[in-house]
């Protein structure tokens, strides 16, 4: 299996005035094409972080990341890396992180907008995808009108538009309820199963983590499984 | 073209969601541009090609020569006047200058009122000029009745009036032509013009007579195409070619020359036109924006804070900084618009409300003239809108772009997980 994702000897350390928190110690995680992954452990065990540095979001103290075939080194400017996370990396936070000033249409279309795609090819995918998440009759609401799991559909819908080949998913049942947990896991196995995205998904639900291809258990910043 | 739409949209939206701060904002703005657009709107009245004045930008204003006697001693203050014949002779051919007008300085007229009457009525106060016929062609007015002065008309006892004069002492809509009123002495109107506005002082007057001689200043419209400084070389000439005639005296223009600019705002600056004033003033007008500028942009960093989960979000889905900046720019000048809008409006209203004080302050003969009227050409001119909306882009990037380039610093991780 071709590998997406390889960590190599990462380490994140926090460094604030009075403490030292190291986060991340010599992680090492390697992410095959096609995979589900789930990413299991207790608060604060560092599960955030490494979905960071995986997301580009975040830089590892040291330690070398390679995303499909390429490494992610300091000589890539601030501009590259966004056009990177926008081509390649699709999101999914716990709190959603819609834009509550624009309505879902606008919301889902954000990752093209920046690609620079004209505004009608971005409406006709916004919509494709918006139906695919069964939301066609919210389209011009927003968040505040939604209710928690329609807006983490909004939130996957805006994940999966750039066609992205890694959906990156941070605890995405964290604020629903077991049945719109439920759901949105099933959305996430369908986009894994049918399109054959690469998924990377934080959860504390060990029944929700059974249901993927493997999990791995974190401990104080350490990979124990 | 399409994000800027979106960007407008969003803007638009949290105006409704953000009313105290687009309230601030607005009303901030409104302010600073309005301070400036009164100092704008105030130079542009008095200095730019306006009605009557459609020359002041090629006008230039001559003071009798200085007599210098040539034992050294005692210099003359200038008294003397050009008489008709001397206009004539000496200045009349000069090749940079279309039109020449000899009449008397304003600020020889201003300190006493003319009263003019009509039969037996009641004198009504005028303000009077004496002017010659080239003066009508310095200045641009709307004849309503009858003629401008012929050269021929230089002795004769006639008057040109304006139309509210017209009406005090005949009756509206009556044609006063050939009627005769009388002012020092008996006057046979020939002409009625439109009034025009006392803040274009050269060319205000309600009771014009004809120059006969002894004019003491020389107003010139320059050939287009001539400088100033052409105008004085040829008048340098004439004084050097009087002075070697002369068996006691010397003569010269020096500080005798005036452009239009200059002698409004009795200025030693070497200002020709309106234009270089505003390029002077634009230090001044900058300070003054600055003040509300840094309020402003305190209001701005302080949403900018709010907004950094926003921020943080639109980077992980690939937005650069400088796209992250440009929104910020362009839903700030979605209010600084509003803002200029509402300026404009304070403007107008402050202008008209308080239209003696403000054009007064810049003039020499506020207690003689008449209240100003403002004509519509000084407050709707597209140069006032040009210079409102650049003021607007100056407010708008001191105030946004530098707490928006900072905020957008942030790292995305920390900019998501900031509290809202
Ligand atoms: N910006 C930061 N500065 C300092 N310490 C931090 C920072 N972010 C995270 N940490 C610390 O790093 C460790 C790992 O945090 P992380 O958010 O990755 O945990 P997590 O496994 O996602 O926890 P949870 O399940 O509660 O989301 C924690 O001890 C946390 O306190
Ligand atoms: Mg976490």
């Amino acid at each position: 299996m071709e590998t997406i994702i390889k960590l190599t000897d990462i380490n994140k350390v926090y460094r604030t005035e009075e403490i030292e928190t190291q986060a991340l110690e010599n992680v090492n995680i390697e992410v095959g094409k096609g995979e589900f992954l789930s990413v299991m452990g207790p608060s604060g065990c560092g599960k955030s972080t490494l979905l960071n540095i995986m997301g580009l979001l975040d830089e590892p103290t040291s330690g070398t990341v390679e995303l499909c075939g390429t490494t992610i080194s300091h000589n890539l400017s601030d501009n590259q890396l966004a056009d990177f996370r926008n081509r390649t990396l699709g999101f999914v936070f716990q709190s959603f992180h819609l834009i509550s000033s624009l309505n879902v249409l606008d919301n889902v279309q954000l990752p093209l907008l920046y690609r620079g795609i004209g505004y009608s090819e971005r409406i006709r995918r916004a919509k494709e995808v918006i139906e695919r998440v069964g939301l066609s009759h919210r389209m011009k609401h927003t968040p505040v009108q939604l209710s928690g799991g329609q807006c983490q559909r909004v939130a996957i819908a805006r994940a999966i538009i750039g066609n992205p080949e890694i959906i990156l998913a941070d605890e995405p049942t964290g604020n629903l309820d077991s049945k719109m947990g439920a759901d949105i896991l099933g959305l996430l196995k369908q986009l894994n199963e049918e399109d054959g995205r690469t998924i990377v998904m934080v959860t504390h639900n060990e029944q929700q983590a059974q249901q993927t291809k493997r999990i791995i258990k974190f401990l104080d910043g350490r990979q124990i499984q | 073209m399409n994000k800027l739409l979106l960007y407008v949209r969003q803007a638009l939206h949290m105006m409704k969601e953000e009313r105290l701060f687009s309230g601030i904002y607005i009303a901030g703005t409104a302010l600073a541009i309005a301070f400036t657009m009164v100092i704008a709107v105030v130079y542009y009245a008095k200095l730019a090609d306006i009605e009557p004045e459609v020359n002041r930008s090629r006008t230039v204003y001559v003071l009798p020569m200085l007599e210098i006697p040539k034992n050294g001693y005692e210099l003359k203050e200038p008294t003397n006047f050009y008489s008709l014949n001397e206009m004539k002779e000496w200045f009349y051919p000069m090749k940079s200058a279309e039109v020449i007008s000899a009449s008397i300085k304003i600020s020889d007229f201003f300190r006493d009122k003319a009263y003019a009457w009509y039969k037996d009525s009641k004198p009504v106060p005028v303000v009077e000029r004496l002017v010659d016929a080239n003066f009508f062609k310095v200045y641009h007015f709307h004849f309503v009745y009858g003629r401008p002065f012929a050269p021929a008309d230089s002795l004769s006892p006639i008057c040109i009036i304006s139309r509210d004069i017209s009406e005090q002492l005949f009756g509206k809509e009556v044609n006063p032509v050939g009627k005769v009123l009388t002012a020092t002495t008996d006057l046979r109107v020939v002409g009625v013009i439109e009034p025009t506005s006392s803040i274009a002082e050269q060319s205000f007057g309600q009771l014009f007579i004809p120059q006969s001689d002894g004019a003491n200043m020389m107003t010139i419209v320059l050939k287009e195409g001539c400088s100033v400084a052409d105008l004085e070389k040829e008048l340098e000439e004439i004084a050097h070619k009087r002075s070697v005639s002369s068996k006691n005296l010397d003569y010269s223009f020096e500080n005798r020359i005036w452009p239009h600019a200059q002698l409004q705002l009795s200025g030693g600056r070497e200002l020709s036109s309106w234009k270089d004033i505003l390029l002077a003033l634009f230090p001044q007008v900058f300070v003054l924006l600055l003040v509300p500028a840094l309020n402003l942009s305190g209001l701005v960093a302080a949403r900018m804070k709010r907004r950094l989960p926003e921020m943080g979000v639109r980077k992980a889905f690939g937005a650069k900084r400088r796209e992250l900046l440009h929104q910020v720019i362009t839903e700030n000048l979605v209010l600084t618009l509003w803002g200029g809008i509402v300026g404009l409006v304070i403007t107008w209203l402050l202008l008209y409300v308080f239209r003696s004080w403000v054009f007064f302050a810049v003039s020499n003969h506020a207690t003689t003239m008449p209240e100003p009227t403002i004509e519509g050409e000084m407050l709707f001119s597209p140069l006032i809108f040009l210079i409102a909306l650049a003021v607007c882009l100056i407010v708008n990037l001191m105030s946004a772009a530098i707490p928006a380039w900072l905020s957008l610093r942030n790292p995305i991780v920390e900019s998501m997980n900031q509290k809202k």
